[in-house]
């Protein structure tokens, strides 16, 4: 590997039930997630406004809604993403990667979550593709405009918030929790061997995904209640709404889960 | 509302003028603290040797411009905290903006919007910072900046590429490779931010030489360091944006295309094995996006071409170290360095053994068999057989464990589709574009499969152990076999043959390092350093090292030790009480406020307010965690306010004497040093904090006989 930096979770009351939870017998990954979000429920709340998450939310709607006009490159490459014919799906991806790194290098106030936006948008996309049954490798960039234009708009909107989102969160948990993961690993113990710690982060991952599913729901219903025309060509600003709302829900639900 | 502000840094580099505009803003670190490189004390050393010759030239105006740029950045890069030392548990100090104000050859080339855009973007991508520039025109009366002492006899043979060379085991296989493999005539560039180069660097040079001396290997270094404050951050993710840009400059002042910045291809995407990995956190110095993002800067910057590649970047190390097999020169890999905390190690013992670069390095050493080169007495801790401590040598070790089996569960496109970042690999205008995910995809498998071989390989070899429990829990043997791991027994069998082989072939002899040792004789110092012994003249200096060396992890006040310079008092310690020095102000940490008694009353009263909020807010309650936070600050400035003994710290103009004169000291004793005994000044160089209190902090641990 190159260098890395490492770090460990605070002593603080909030944290240390988090690695407490993680040293127990039996660790389960829905109290883990709602530990991790209540101890950094401050940095959570204050990510409603974040212009990373919001930027790579926004892009991920335009690019679907290009994908239903009549010049999908020329719309693209309004949004900045020089895509070429004969692009696959994941130059594509490349493509997009770098807009957004451009864009997301001018909100340094977002911290790791402007990485995290981005991971999530590069993720939604490859998703997309691979819901149709397509293989990633070999797709075009017709067929990822074919993907996108599979579903109705709404329901579409949905999907989209779903993975999205669900990558956001499934990074923000691991971002703490693999702080404490590896060295919670003890012969004997909830987390017994580094088998066992990879099941917990695939569980917590899962958790973080099904979670997220609220997401998808109020989504199609958000995009219908908003009349956002059957273009779906959403404003940044329409979207900051409802990227903040949806970062809401979903944290409320990882909090809720673990008490049900 | 979004994270907490970002900390804001400008500096005016070299006396560069800075707008109004600019400085009317709101700034962390301001043109208070300038970098110069004009002066002879300037803040930032900017210097560049060829280790033989004589002056060749100057370089062009616009590579110049381009080592100017990049040094201030890696000053600025620095001198700015980016939390790396606190608990920053959000990483909310991580990212930075940055304004540089510097004069250079040509303000209307770089203030234009296509080289600043390239300029920005790569170095936003490797360092996670936002940068700006603000250009002004250099005074021609500044001096050149020269390329210096390059031996025209060597420059006769007419290089042809430019080699980035570190010392690892990567660049030094990039070497071998070029000059060997390729027949190329290389000329190496690197980098020291010390003055003397490391000697394990040199040697590791010359030792190439030796077994290849039909190319004289000439070698240009750039001695580049910022002096003044400590620094305050030590992620350097600026470096590789330097190293690029000297080897790119030089390659564009001598005419040379091909610069090779070589790392092996894991090691260059440097895979996220762990969730908290995120962005720069883990390093991008040979990412295949920074190489791209730089070779657009360098295309645009440069008349004539100039083009960073990597050539290791299809190879796990292992494959790379190959090159050396292939050209029978493995014993070369003895002398390169791989690790991320070599400052203070004993040159018997180079490697920690827990960080990233020693773990992959350890892996990739049995995985290509060359472990009689690489032995486990060469690292600081065997991460198979011994515990892992807690925090990052446990941590890294598992999480590369964990990634090698994930990998494995994976076939090519599964693995891409899972591990996002590999997807900013892909330079998506190449013309291998369609083909490079599946390319990079098995390089990492392949990898995987080189370390669950290597574990194999090991559970073979401690069979025995491991069924008698005789390994400690927390090694990495004893963690992964709870998992079930498969143990292959094909090759378990085999190995315990190529094992007993092994053991009758192993040319490694352990060597009796003699304890270091210094002795105060009659008017001179006897110190004996890794086998090489010196006799010193007396020296002040020397004796307030001696107290140091004495005292390893210990904070000395500079007042203490300028207090037992006496002879009479060379074993007393100060006596109890002894404060005919009025309690005042305290001794200030970088940055930090003084603590005077009212200070220290306001932050008590302050800590029990807290308190008492934190006793009736409910357990649920968001403001909680920001008190809690403001507490752990509180506590830690009144007990940095506290000196020796729970006493305060003592008058500040004393202790500023006393500070000013034992690091006069200790720098004119180490100057001696350096030209006696250069191993321990570089460990020295290393170990020492100066300062209103001193520190000797050998990493590992070093005890030294002290006679005085």
């Amino acid at each position: 590997m190159g260098h890395t930096i490492v770090g460990d979770l605070p002593k603080s009351q909030r944290w240390s039930v988090v690695a407490n939870l993680l040293l127990s017998p039996e660790v389960d990954p829905a109290a883990v997630a709602a530990a991790t979000v209540a101890a950094a429920e401050r940095r959570l709340v204050a990510l409603r406004g974040d212009p990373s998450l919001t930027y790579g939310f926004w892009l991920l709607t335009r690019l679907a809604s290009a994908a239903r006009g009549p010049d999908f490159l020329a719309a693209v490459a309004q949004l900045g993403v020089p895509a070429q014919p004969d692009d696959t799906v994941l130059t594509f991806i490349a493509r997009v990667h770098d807009r957004a790194r451009i864009e997301l290098n001018r909100y340094p106030e977002s911290g790791p979550y402007g990485e995290i936006a981005s991971l999530a948008l590069r993720g939604a996309l490859a998703e997309t593709v691979g819901t149709a049954g397509r293989s990633l490798f070999g797709s075009s960039l017709e067929e990822l405009e074919g993907a996108f234009r599979r579903h109705s708009t709404a329901a579409q909107f949905g999907e989209l918030a779903h993975r999205y989102f669900a990558e956001v969160y499934t990074r923000t948990l691991r971002f703490y929790v693999d702080r404490a993961l590896a060295t919670s690993i003890r012969p004997g113990g909830g987390l017994a061997s580094i088998g066992d710690a990879h099941a917990f982060g695939e569980a917590l991952d899962r958790h973080a995904r099904q979670s997220a599913r609220i997401v998808e729901r109020f989504g199609a219903e958000w995009f219908v209640k908003h009349h956002w025309g059957s273009d779906g060509a959403i404003s940044r600003e329409e979207v900051g709404r409802f990227t903040a709302h949806a970062l809401t829900k979903l944290r409320k639900e990882l909090l809720v889960d673990a008490s049900s | 509302m979004t994270g907490e502000r970002v900390t804001s840094a400008l500096f005016a580099c070299d006396h560069a003028p800075v707008p109004e505009a600019v400085r009317r803003q709101t700034w962390d670190w301001d043109v208070d603290e300038p970098l110069t490189t004009t002066e002879e004390l300037g803040r930032v050393n900017l210097r560049i040797d060829a280790l033989e010759g004589k002056v060749l030239g100057a370089f062009d105006t616009r590579a110049a411009d381009l080592v100017r740029i990049a040094t201030f950045c890696a000053a600025a890069d620095q001198r700015v905290g980016r939390g790396t030392k606190l608990i920053d548990i959000h990483r909310e100090r991580w990212r930075r903006r940055f304004t540089l104000c510097i004069p250079v050859n040509e303000p209307a080339f770089w203030a234009a919007p296509e080289p600043m855009a390239a300029l920005t973007e790569v170095l936003g991508f490797t360092t996670d910072d936002t940068w700006d520039f603000v250009f002004s025109q250099r005074p021609p009366e500044d001096r050149q900046l020269p390329l210096t002492n390059v031996d025209e006899r060597t420059l006769r043979g007419d290089p042809d590429t430019v080699v980035l060379f570190s010392g690892g085991m990567d660049s030094l296989c990039a070497t071998v490779e070029a000059m060997v493999g390729h027949g190329a005539r290389p000329i190496v560039v690197s980098h020291r931010s010390a003055q003397h180069i490391g000697h394990w660097q040199l040697n590791l040079l010359d030792d190439v030489r030796d077994r290849f001396p039909a190319w004289a290997l000439p070698h240009v270094s750039f001695w580049i360091h910022r002096r003044g404050s400590p620094e305050s951050d030590a992620s350097q993710r600026s470096r590789g944006f330097l190293f690029a840009a000297l080897g790119s400059a030089v390659a564009a002042s001598l005419g040379i295309e091909p610069v090779v910045l070589a790392d092996n291809g894991y090691v260059s995407i440097n895979p996220p094995i762990s969730g908290e990995l995120v962005g720069a956190l883990a390093s991008r110095g040979t990412h295949p996006t920074t190489l791209r993002l730089m070779n657009r800067l360098t295309a645009l910057v440069f008349d004539r071409p100039v083009r960073l590649l990597n050539p290791l970047m299809d190879r796990t190390r292992a494959e790379a170290l190959q090159i050396l097999t292939a050209h029978d020169c493995a014993e070369l890999i003895a002398g390169s360095r791989s690790c991320g905390k070599h400052r203070g190690r004993s040159k018997h013992v180079p490697h920690c053994g827990g960080c990233s670069q020693c773990v992959d390095r350890r892996f990739a050493v049995l995985a290509a068999d060359l472990e009689p080169h690489d032995p486990a007495a060469r690292y600081g801790v065997d991460i198979f057989t011994e515990a892992l401590a807690d925090g990052e040598p446990r941590k890294i070790a598992m999480s590369f464990v964990d990634f090698a089996h994930l990998t494995r569960e994976h076939d090519e496109e599964e693995l891409v589709r899972s591990t996002k970042e590999l997807m900013a690999c892909l330079d998506p205008d190449a013309p291998d574009a369609a083909v490079a995910p599946a390319r990079l995809a098995a390089l990492l498998q392949r990898h995987a499969d080189e370390v669950i071989a290597v574990l194999d390989q090991m559970f073979a070899r401690h069979s025995g152990a491991l069924a008698r429990r005789e390994l400690p829990e927390l090694c990495l043997l004893r963690l992964v076999a709870g998992s079930g791991v498969r143990v292959d027994r094909e090759a378990f069998d085999q190995s315990m043959v190529t094992a007993g082989e092994r053991a009758a072939d192993n040319e490694v002899l352990e060597t009796e390092i003699p304890p270091p040792q210094i002795e105060r004789g009659h008017g001179v110092w006897h110190i004996v350093f890794e086998g090489e012994k010196a006799t010193l003249p007396e020296r002040k200096g020397l004796l307030y090292l001696a107290r140091l060396l004495k005292a390893p992890g210990q904070e000395l006040e500079a007042l203490d030790l300028v207090g037992w310079s006496s002879p009479s008092r060379a074993e007393q310690p100060p006596a109890a009480g002894d404060s005919d020095l009025a309690q005042s102000m305290s001794r200030p940490v970088v940055g930090e406020p003084l603590l005077d008694r009212r200070d220290r009353e306001w932050f008590q009263e302050r800590a029990r307010e807290i308190e008492a909020a934190l006793k009736v807010l409910p357990a649920s309650s968001p403001q909680r965690e920001p008190l809690v936070d403001e507490l752990e600050a509180i506590d830690e400035a009144l007990r940095k306010s506290r000196g020796k003994g729970g006493r305060p710290r003592r008058s500040s103009d004393e202790q500023e004497r006393a500070r000013s004169a034992v690091a006069h000291a200790i720098r004119d004793a180490l100057v001696l040093l350096a030209d006696e005994l250069p191993g321990l000044h570089a460990h020295l160089d290393d170990a020492l904090t100066l300062g209103r209190t001193c520190t000797y902090d050998p990493r590992p641990p070093i005890h030294w006989q002290v006679t005085l």
